[in-house]
């Protein structure tokens, strides 16, 4: 009896790969982005060191109380896509749930950001009008286009679970994705607003 | 002819190797770390640049090696050995 071999070996399947290639491909851009960030911090830091005066005198504050809030609101979004990947493999619904609710918070939290950039500019905090709204306008307005980004990958996310084909791939790239907008804020937030 | 010109190269060479550090003088971000905040804050950022890609970098590195071993432990009858062992059998 003849015997058929492979000619080539046999590839490993995908799920066998350590790390699937979609979320590799989102750790590397995430490292990437957090040099961005990490260059934008300490330029900040520097122009903020060497000026006589920060902030600025004639330039209105910060409202770091009310931003606290909304940072509150997006590390929650950032546990509650935790809590639907723990139920991921086994409960569709509640992956759904959890998903929805960390979508919520998200958008939650950009909505805010704008009503903030709103009152902040009529208060006289522009682009031009000092460092402090050069570096404020770039630094957090970077952030707020990962964010909304990510809110995108994550609506993608939720649709094809609604559809029921997810792979846990895309969803886990989304989850990377997610979680870096997620980690970044605090430092933003520390370096900037107090 | 030529060792004239080598000598004057060599003059010149020097002449400008002089004046280097005056040139570093003219870079806009050198002359801002004159105070001590300014400089600490130079000093903290040049740590933190220079750190923060080799602790990322790193880090991946580590994940991936990590979770290859985390694998090979739970799974050894993988796709790759089981390709192999249909192979060797007749």
């Amino acid at each position: 009896m003849r015997v058929l071999r492979p000619v080539h070996p046999v590839p490993e399947p995908a799920s066998a790969r350590p790390i699937p290639n979609a979320v590799l491909a989102m750790l590397i851009f995430v490292v990437s982005e957090t040099m961005l960030f990490a260059g934008l911090v300490s330029a900040f830091t520097i122009a903020r060191a060497s000026a006589p005066l920060w902030p600025p005198p004639d330039q209105p504050r910060l409202p770091a109380e009310e931003t606290a809030l909304n940072t509150a609101a997006l590390l929650l979004s950032g546990a509650a896509l935790f809590a639907a990947r723990q139920s991921f493999w086994n409960n569709a619904r509640r992956t759904r749930l959890f998903l929805t609710l960390a979508m919520a918070l998200g958008a939650f939290f950009v909505t805010f950001q704008g009503i903030e950039w709103v009152r902040l500019i009529g208060q006289g905090l522009t682009l031009t009008s000092s460092a402090l709204g050069s570096f404020f306008y770039l630094i957090v307005g970077i952030h707020g286009l990962h964010a909304v980004v990510a809110l995108g990958v994550l609506a993608y996310a939720w649709t094809r679970l609604q559809r029921g084909w997810l792979s846990p791939a895309l969803f886990g790239a989304a989850e990377v994705f997610w979680y870096f907008v997620v980690a970044v804020w605090p430092l933003l937030y520390w370096r900037v607003y107090l | 002819m030529r060792q004239k010109l080598r000598r004057w190269g060599a003059i010149l060479f020097g002449f400008a190797l002089f004046q280097a550090p005056r040139l570093v003088l003219a870079c806009s971000v050198c002359t801002a770390g004159r105070d001590e905040e300014s400089q600490d804050a130079f000093l903290a950022t040049t740590v933190f640049m220079s750190v923060l890609p080799l602790i990322l970098v790193g880090a991946l590195g580590w994940a991936v090696v990590r979770r290859t071993q985390h694998r090979g432990s739970t799974q050894p009858r993988s796709a790759r050995a089981l390709a192999r062992s249909l192979e060797a059998s007749p």
